[in-house]
């Protein structure tokens, strides 16, 4: 069944953490917090003073022309998804551009020319935005953008389903390949939260921290933001093989669920509906999994429902699973979450390396698992699951694991 | 112990303000003891309730939406929360 393998042959990354995929896992794998202190002056009066920020967005070549017409989180979607596809050495030409795609999640939208048009609009008190307004903030432009920038012709589209968007995407693209639409399809998320009204925004709903991310931990107290990106090849097996491509693990499957309960409360059975569905997508038992990267966004209500659902999926087994929250280093990238922890998943397997849960001051009796306290475990990982759990109740799990030819 | 003329008066806005934010609430039997569950309000209502508070006292008051249900469940509890906050910033 070679033609319904799909594989990963590159990953590209940018967030707090580093500006591509290979300084990110890094990072993770020092546990570094690539959570800081907000540097744009006019976020000073906000409550909020931390996230995780992209610091300096590399020069891809792009020219003037294209980068006037986006905003960041397209900017970020690209410059992940260059890295990526410059990694897996695929070429596009005539014959093959309608075979390849995108589908790009986020969580939000444009919020930079959201913010912008109002301010012009309301503020400034002028009688138009740019004309560029509408395509930046498309939750649609960064596949778009993206496969104008690579030249991919086949099925491009974002979706969005709030923070667990980027493995939608994922579970997107494998529908896209295993359909026969497509033999190759560059997948993931991107976000670009950190603006003053979003933040606003953020502080209103009460959940953000009050400066460091402390996934699991007795004294956590809620998520910090993050922006970012990240985007990965995934081909067939049979594309792969025939030019020679270096493989990175193999694409196991994913499984989605959704709540039907709380906009922003979450149930135990939705994320255990979910974990399950992509171990039977994936073929692969409980017993199999050696790494789950959590969803973890240190809100008190998260943690404890995910360490449920781990625990009713795995039973006694949860214990002996190396867990952890890589947005206590990155932060919730929200739409981009997913893409960035793939990134972990990927070099765990190739690395035989757990990375840590940082900020993990204190074991909370209510969690009770291994989540990888502060210092990354070496061990044995030949299959990985990554949970995106989301308000909405919209749940993605993806499972990835050792390539075997 | 009867509630004082302060109280009292607190008491009737964070009911009025629970009418505003849920007006299928209107008619509502609401008291000190009412539990928030019997209402059917849900963190994100109890959240607003606080903000609306915060702002026409211009006071700020600590709490997490995430375990906001699990720490407030009665007008009562809100006027614990919101009482010691008053008191703090008229002295």
């Amino acid at each position: 069944m070679s033609a319904n393998r799909i594989v990963i042959t590159g990953i590209g990354g940018i967030c707090g953490l580093g500006n591509n995929a290979k300084d990110i896992w890094a990072a993770m794998k020092k546990g570094v917090d690539g959570v800081s202190v907000l540097s744009d002056p006019s976020l000073e009066q906000l409550k909020t003073k931390t996230a995780g920020q992209v610091s300096d967005i590399p020069d891809i070549g792009l020219k003037n022309n294209d980068t006037i017409t986006m905003d960041r989180f397209s900017r970020l979607a690209v410059n992940a998804a260059h890295e990526a596809f410059g990694q897996s050495g695929l070429a596009v030409n005539e014959e093959n551009s309608s075979r390849f795609g995108a589908v790009i999640g986020t969580a939000i939208c444009g919020a930079e020319a959201v913010e912008e048009g109002y301010q012009m609009l309301l503020v400034e008190g002028k009688k138009r935005t740019s004309v560029f307004t509408v395509p930046r903030i498309m939750p649609g432009a960064p596949a778009g953008q993206v496969s104008m920038v690579l030249g991919l012709q086949g099925p491009v589209f974002g979706v969005t389903s709030a923070c667990s968007s980027a493995n939608h995407a994922f579970i997107s693209a494998i529908d896209q390949i295993r359909s026969g639409r497509a033999d190759v399809m560059l997948a993931g998320g991107t976000e670009a939260p950190l603006t003053f009204g979003s933040l606003r925004a953020w502080e209103s709903l009460r959940v953000l921290s009050k400066g460091l991310c402390r996934p699991f931990s007795a004294n956590r107290d809620g998520l910090v933001l993050g922006e970012g990106a990240g985007v990965a090849v995934l081909e067939t097996l049979e594309h792969a093989t025939k030019r020679g491509a270096n493989i990175l693990c193999e694409v196991a499957g994913g499984g989605m669920s959704a709540d039907a309960g709380n906009i922003v409360a979450p149930t135990l059975d939705g994320p255990v509906r979910a974990i399950r569905a992509c171990l039977a997508d994936s073929d692969l038992n409980p017993e199999d999994i050696q790494y789950i990267n959590a969803h973890g966004t240190a809100t008190k209500a998260n943690d404890k429902t995910e360490s449920d659902a781990i625990r009713e999926v795995f039973g006694k087994m949860a214990e002996e699973i190396a867990i952890s929250s890589t947005k206590s280093m990155h932060g919730h990238c929200l739409g981009a979450s997913g893409a960035l922890e793939l990134i972990a998943c990927v070099n765990a397997i190739e690395e035989g390396i757990a990375p840590p849960t940082i900020n993990f001051d204190e074991a909370d009796p209510e969690c009770g698992l291994d989540y990888t306290a502060n210092v990354a475990n070496d061990r044995k990982i030949d299959a990985a699951i990554s949970n995106s759990f989301a308000f909405g109740g919209t749940n993605a799990v993806v499972a990835v694991k050792r390539f075997e030819a | 112990m009867e509630p004082s003329l302060d109280a009292r008066v607190l008491i009737d806005e964070v009911v009025e303000i629970i009418r505003s934010v849920s007006p299928e609430l209107a008619t509502a039997e609401i008291s000190l003891d009412t539990e928030f569950d019997t209402l059917g309000l849900g963190s994100l209502e109890l959240t607003e309730v606080i903000m609306e508070l915060e702002d026409r006292h211009d006071v700020e008051i600590e709490f997490s939406s995430a375990d906001v249900e699990d720490s407030l469940k009665t007008v009562g509890d809100v006027l614990k929360l919101l009482e010691p906050v008053l008191k703090s910033k008229s002295t």
